[in-house]
């Protein structure tokens, strides 16, 4: 098992996995991003697998010394702590146009980057840490840059995109959230 | 000033008493717009109502041993709060009084002591200076008390944990006076007390404060309306729709006799608490054994269990929704900006598994990306943006709603009371005491209004 210390780089593996894997990997990642991009919500959910974690815990500012404390632990308040049924909830609302924050919707961009995937014991399953950068602009000029790293489980299916997301945790890298909501996925 | 006078410096101001005075007609409900704009009347809104108020800053088991620190604001003024081993709590202006520098910048830990990072002066952990790099030679007379950072009277009500400046305010209990019955719905209701559940959600929202702390003080209306209809349907179970849901309509509204706090709730009706929060934490607020103590304690069922999701604010900036659970701080940020920091409590005697409902619950719905308040975020700042507008700011706002439609003698509920929920005069009440505040020199002018 890789490390879960969120504080602590993504374990890579030694020697990079093969191109193929590489490929099939960031190319999803692609695909999921024009969904999002594109406001393909109910799409998109379909990438989620049922017994889905979203999790983007809150970050807290600390010496070095307390590194350890800075990530609020599992269990805590967080700004994400999902399951498939709150993200299917959170999207009925969002599709229904009478979620003002996204409608008129955000236009958004998410970057995906710096995609490093570590195969596991499972054939089907793959541990992908990525970098992103998330674009938000809405109304006139409202606009809002986010930016972090995902680390993700992903399960091998033989529809669809070719994978299912079975767990993301969002590092966001900020402490207090510049932006006036996260109604963004990210 | 002789060479020990640290008293304060007095700062300049441009609105005179009876142009203030002009800004609110309770009377006629209108509030002026440049309230929520202009400049001066921020900067003397630091001064007469952050710099004299009691001010939330946190939940007692945020800090629950001695040397155990978290940092936030009172107003703009960043402080130290910090558990002392008595087990009393201290708090001090977070900047040294030699260039002012941040004396802690950690959000939150365990000290023993506390060390300035730019030339050395060091503080145990209620604040004192105790010691000055190379002071014999080159601090001879130094007055280490009189040179240690100010700090603030702190006084906790059932688990939340205030602060006020002002040696003349009146204490913390006085101050809440009959609010306290309100609160108490959802900080008494059991005597294990509340805990915050760890980790405060904080954001940034560029609207004035005074929008985010009025809707909590009187703003059911807008969750009745139109406001989180989304918010609504994505807490509405696959097999009902938006038109099976009835908006709950009974319900009351509390304004306060003095002190410009409220609060409002629906009585009875669970739908949009089912909503909101699910099926299990509303059962467990409204059947069963802990519905049927905190009934007991509050000494009516109806305070007990038919209560549903009531909306508070202690003025001017800590408020709360009891039955969600979120309580939170608004942290003014200039005329145009807002900082929100966020917690959830819970009774500290409740079953795990409804600690960890309330916590999933709470921050799917009244987060930076729940799905309620991310929509209340969105309102707010086009308001904000709007008032840049010259037109925009030369008429008044209507705050005339449910108008003289309040008794002062209701069997159960202190206060003024307003039998329809949908009302605007605990928004009328928070922005007479913000007149008060403003207009008063001193406490003892403010006293003199009660």
């Amino acid at each position: 098992m890789p490390s879960t210390d969120l504080t602590q780089a993504f374990e890579w593996p030694e020697k990079a996995v093969s191109l193929e894997l590489q490929n099939s990997v960031e190319q999803f990642y692609y695909r999921e991003a024009q969904l999002l991009d594109h406001q393909r919500y109910e799409t998109w959910l379909t990438l989620l697998a049922e017994d889905i974690q979203y999790w983007m815990p809150i970050r807290t500012s600390h010496t070095s010394r307390n590194k350890a404390l800075e990530y609020v632990r599992a269990g805590g308040n967080a700004h994400f702590d999902d399951t498939y049924e709150s993200m299917r909830a959170r999207i009925r609302g969002r599709v229904s146009g009478l979620n003002w924050t996204e409608d008129p919707p955000s236009r958004s961009r998410h970057i995906v980057s710096n995609v490093i995937v570590r195969e596991t014991e499972d054939p089907d399953t793959v541990e992908v840490g990525s970098s992103f950068l998330c674009y938000r602009n809405r109304i006139e000029r409202m606009t809002d840059i986010y930016v972090g790293e995902r680390r993700d489980v992903l399960r091998r299916v033989s529809d669809g995109l070719g994978f299912k997301i079975a767990k993301r945790t969002i590092l966001l890298d900020q402490s207090t959230i510049t932006a006036n909501n996260l109604s963004l996925f990210f | 000033m002789n060479q020990t006078d640290t008293s304060p410096i007095r700062l300049r101001r441009s609105w005179n008493t009876s142009e203030i005075e002009a800004l609110f007609d309770e009377h006629a409900g209108r509030i002026d717009p440049r309230i929520y704009t202009d400049e001066d009347l921020y900067q003397l809104e630091l001064e007469r109502v952050f710099a004299r108020s009691w001010l939330l800053l946190g939940h007692e088991t945020q800090i629950r041993k001695p040397g155990d620190y978290i940092t936030t604001y009172m107003g703009e003024d960043p402080v130290v709060v910090v558990r002392q081993k008595d087990a009393s709590i201290a708090v001090f202006l977070n900047q040294c009084r030699h260039r002012g520098m941040r004396i802690c910048r950690a959000d939150a830990g365990n000290a023993k002591a506390f060390t300035c990072s730019y030339h050395g002066w060091a503080y145990d952990t209620a604040g004192n200076l105790v010691n000055v790099p190379y002071e014999a030679e080159s601090f001879a007379c130094l007055n280490k008390k009189e040179w240690s950072p100010l700090k603030a009277r702190v006084e906790t009500y059932k688990g939340l944990i205030f602060a006020n400046w002002d040696e003349n305010a009146v204490d913390l209990d006085t101050y809440l006076g009959e609010a306290k019955f309100y609160m108490d719905h959802m900080l008494d209701r059991t005597e294990a007390g509340t805990e915050a559940i760890p980790g405060v959600q904080k954001w940034v929202i560029p609207c004035n404060w005074k929008f985010a702390a009025e809707q909590f003080c009187s703003d059911m209306y807008h969750a009745g309306t139109t406001s989180h209809l989304s918010g609504i349907l994505a807490g509405l179970p696959e097999d009902l729709e938006m038109a099976d849901l009835a908006p709950p309509t009974v319900g009351k509204q509390y304004r306060a006799s003095w002190g410009g706090h409220g609060s409002g709730f629906y009585v009875g009706d669970p739908n949009l608490m089912l909503a909101i929060m699910g099926p299990k934490v509303t059962s467990y607020w409204t059947e069963g054994p802990a519905s049927e103590k905190a009934a007991q304690r509050l000494g009516s069922v109806e305070r007990g269990s038919k209560l549903m999701v009531e909306h508070m604010t202690v003025f001017p900036t800590c408020s709360f929704l009891a039955g969600v659970n979120t309580v939170r701080t608004w942290h003014p940020r200039g005329p145009n900006e807002v900082e929100v920091w966020a917690f959830t409590v819970v009774d500290a005697d409740a079953p795990d598994d409804i600690k960890e409902e309330f916590r999933r619950q709470t921050l799917r719905t009244f987060s930076a990306g729940g799905v309620f308040e991310q929509d209340d975020g969105e309102n707010w700042v086009e308001i904000q943006h709007i008032l840049r507008g010259h037109k925009a700011r030369s008429r008044p706002f209507n705050a005339e709603m449910s108008m003289d439609q309040t008794v002062d003698n209701d069997p159960v509920y202190p206060g003024r009371i307003s039998n329809n929920v949908y009302s605007e005069e605990a928004a009328r009440g928070l922005y007479a005491h913000w007149l008060r505040m403003m207009t008063s020199p001193d406490w003892d002018a403010l006293k003199a209004t009660r």
